[in-house]
């Protein structure tokens, strides 16, 4: 990579690395997590940054990758090692389960990898769906019944927590 | 209640605009240093491919070793990298004393899980629902998987230990805090996310949450027959480096400057002195002496200065000896 494109990536990542990291914060409810898997997926991009098309698509390519490095992350053995321990700080603290914002987190956290990706790709990241399709290898009707499927499952797991949500976007 | 899903995932991401732990150009050298680390690893591999088992077991160790943490593929830039003082341990190595502090705090207690608990019975009140917890026991399980995580600095004295442990993946850190021959109140492991990136400029986190691990513990040492005010006390502490910190000066509330014993990722002081204030309360439910910490660069250069009595940033125009 040479300094230009140096300056360049250092330029993308001024723009949108905090963009990539709440989506991130989205796909695995942790910041911690979501600040790692971001620096992952930008460490990844810089590397095939010269190889890479400008136009339009580097944005959408940056979200794919750390969706992907927030899965990538979660298969990894030490996350289930620190599963075990009890540790204070965890996502999973019933106080942050009943506040309103974080129950939103805890919800999309129980979607299926797929879903949780066409979701938070579209309606965070604000993908089309033909790009989203894209980015997943995936073709548009299948991104179509997964967002809608996993709308549907947020929409009835919010109301399961007692949060009277509608969503006004299902499609 | 309708809402946009695409506002209900914005607000459930706000970061509370707190900044990044990492920059572009912090990301370039990260990836330059993978790629050489990959050419470097490569070359052991093939290296290894030829030796013996002997030559194996060694390679293995050296690996393992924090000593190495530059070659460990899962590294970022934010760890420190080159750690001019050596950490305290090893996990294939570790001397008589080491172990010891292993086996102590491995046998010692995480804190108690926090529990839900009905509206209308005691407990801590939720931040935004009004939701209530409380801890089911008073103490938590021992904090066994320590014997699995590497010793990453330690002080041992006639008054108890500090030991500060890192996760096999370096992602997390565990503080341990033990009284020599007796369990005092606040005894115990806590473990928390390593930290990564430079010194916070700010003690609260993206969740709003106070950011972990910047005071630390206090106690009385009391002698046999003194009454409920005893004339020595202890602070002992165990804290995070974090990236481009070289070492560390503590001023004690008598006036000593206190020298931290710095591991690869953490580091921990001890400090036992004659009471300043003869009048203070003999617990912690009160305005503990001032007691600055400077944090500095390999070359001696200040980074920050803060108190851990209030845990808040000084100001540059602050006595040495802090208090404002």
């Amino acid at each position: 990579v040479r300094d230009a494109d140096d300056a360049e990536f250092e330029q993308f990542v001024d723009a949108h690395a905090r963009e990539l990291r709440r989506t991130a914060f989205l796909m695995c409810g942790d910041w911690q997590r979501a600040e790692d898997a971001t620096q992952d997926a930008l460490v990844k991009l810089y590397v095939a940054w010269s190889r890479l098309e400008r136009a339009g698509g580097l944005r959408a390519y940056a979200h794919r990758a750390v969706t992907t490095a927030v899965l990538d992350q979660g298969r990894r053995p030490w996350r289930r090692e620190v599963a075990t321990t009890t540790v204070p700080d965890s996502g999973t603290d019933p106080i942050e389960r009943v506040d309103r914002r974080l129950a939103v987190v805890h919800v999309l956290q129980r979607l299926p990898e797929r879903r949780r990706q066409c979701v938070v790709l579209r309606y965070f990241a604000d993908l089309s769906v033909e790009e989203t399709a894209l980015q997943l290898g995936i073709n548009a009707g299948t991104v179509k019944s997964q967002t809608a499927r996993a709308l549907e499952q947020v929409r009835t797991s919010l109301v399961g927590l007692g949060l009277d949500v509608e969503l006004e976007e299902l499609s | 209640v309708n809402e946009r899903i695409s506002d209900l995932l914005d607000r459930a991401s706000d970061d509370g605009g707190a900044p990044l732990g990492f920059t572009g150009s912090a990301l370039v050298q990260q990836a330059r240093a993978a790629r050489r680390r990959r050419r470097t690893v490569g070359g052991v591999a093939v290296g290894l491919a030829a030796a013996s088992v002997a030559g194996v077991l060694v390679a293995t160790q050296l690996l393992a070793s924090p000593h190495a943490s530059t070659l460990v593929p899962t590294d970022r830039t934010s760890t420190p990298v080159t750690p001019s003082v050596p950490s305290h341990s090893s996990g294939p190595a570790l001397t008589r004393q080491e172990q010891s502090v292993v086996d102590q705090c491995a046998r010692a207690h995480l804190p108690a899980p926090p529990v839900k608990v009905p509206n209308g019975q005691e407990g801590i009140r939720g931040p935004s629902v009004g939701d209530q917890i409380q801890s089911s026991t008073t103490v938590g399980p021992r904090a066994t998987f320590l014997r699995h995580w590497t010793l990453d600095a330690h002080l041992e004295d006639a008054l108890g230990v500090t030991a500060t442990f890192v996760n096999p993946s370096h992602t997390r850190w565990a503080s341990c805090d033990l009284a020599a021959g007796e369990t005092r109140d606040g005894d115990g492991v806590w473990t928390a996310p390593l930290p990564k990136g430079p010194v916070p400029q700010s003690w609260y986190g993206p969740n709003g949450f106070r950011h972990q691990g910047n005071t630390v513990s206090w106690s009385e040492v009391c002698a046999p027959g003194e009454g409920k005010t005893c004339a020595r006390e202890l602070f002992a502490g165990g804290l995070v480096r974090y990236d481009g910190v070289d070492s560390a000066r503590v001023a004690a509330p008598d006036g000593t400057t206190v020298t931290p014993v710095f591991g690869t990722y953490t580091y921990v002081f001890r400090h036992a002195e004659q009471r300043v204030d003869p009048h203070r309360a003999p617990n912690d439910n009160q305005v503990l002496p001032s007691m600055p910490v400077t944090l500095l660069d390999g070359e001696g250069h200040t980074i920050i200065r803060y108190d851990y009595f209030p845990s808040y940033l000084l100001p540059s125009n602050c006595p040495p000896t802090g208090g404002c």
